[in-house]
């Protein structure tokens, strides 16, 4: 059987305003979301293993990555069979996929970006039928979607709108104005409004929460 | 508008990147039985890409299931 998850024994690093902390402690924060990430050395060295046959190594690539796939997936989805479907996706696309690993990237790039497009996907179009898990086979639906991306950026771009008119405090309405249209800096903006720093980074990071939230998909438009 | 919001989802990804890395704790934990099978499944799937026999399954000495072992 499979040993316990390495990432069940991690201390979770509080994300909850990440641009609160100093630097310093960012990059220390950073350091150690690496280390729990991976809880090995070398990622194209556990691809050789798994590549090889060691089941011990598909474990372990198993333990830490999947809680993470099925967080983020329940997290957007909120439903837990569709986080299902969506993990399943995913670590199906990373086995198929993993003799193309060069490693030129880290397994956690390389995850997570899967992850995040085939959650994606799902506010994309109709729901893919998934075939059971007690199904012979292991398909992930074909990819090829007919997909009309220019509507779905005006979409997203008018529920970006609308959550920025209607779901911003005023105060956060107040500080998108100065950072994304005066294009000013955080310690300006904390200057002009009499708020720390910190405060604004918070805004910044729970109006952003807020405006993904209301425009699932957002990510599209870095492709766009 | 476009490039504000470009804007935004470009530091939405930062932040989910984070936070995928992180792993912090999560709405619901997964059903542990789908865990199970789903791991199952995927080693059995990448055996068979790497053209061994699932385990169990011994092809390597007997040829195709079925098929009379070669000598």
């Amino acid at each position: 059987m499979s040993q316990p998850s390495p990432v069940a024994v991690t201390v979770p690093v509080s994300v909850a305003t990440p641009e609160c902390a100093p630097a310093s402690g960012r990059r220390a924060q950073e350091r150690a979301a690496r280390r729990a990430a991976a809880p090995w050395e070398d990622d194209r060295e556990i691809v050789r293993e798994i590549l090889g046959g060691s089941r011990a190594h598909f474990d372990k690539l198993y333990d830490a990555y999947f809680p993470r796939v099925y967080r983020f997936a329940l997290k957007r989805l909120r439903d837990p069979g569709e986080a299902e479907d969506v993990t399943q996706e995913v670590f199906v696309t990373v086995f198929r996929a993993l003799h193309t690993f060069q490693g030129d990237s880290s397994l956690l790039v390389w995850i997570f970006g899967i992850t995040r497009n085939k959650v994606n996907r799902r506010f994309r179009r109709p729901r893919p039928r998934m075939e059971s898990i007690e199904g012979e086979a292991l398909e992930v639906p074909n990819e090829e979607a007919a997909t009309d991306h220019t509507v779905d950026a005006r979409r997203i771009l008018d529920r970006c709108q609308h959550a920025i008119e209607n779901q911003l405090t005023p105060l956060q309405r107040r500080i998108f104005h100065l950072k994304h249209l005066r294009r000013q800096s955080i310690r300006t903006i904390a200057g002009s409004l009499g708020k720390s720093e910190d405060a604004i980074k918070a805004n910044l990071y729970r109006m952003r929460r807020a405006i993904a939230a209301a425009a699932p998909g957002l990510e599209q438009l870095l492709d766009a | 508008m476009a490039v504000v919001a470009r804007e935004i989802a470009n530091d939405v990804a930062e932040d989910e990147r984070r936070e995928f890395a992180e792993a912090g704790p999560g709405p619901a934990p997964a059903d542990p039985e789908f865990e199970a099978k789903l791991r199952e499944k995927l080693w059995r799937m990448l055996r068979r890409r790497l053209g061994r026999a699932p385990e169990g399954e011994r092809l390597d000495r007997a040829g195709r299931k079925g098929e009379p072992p070669r000598a």
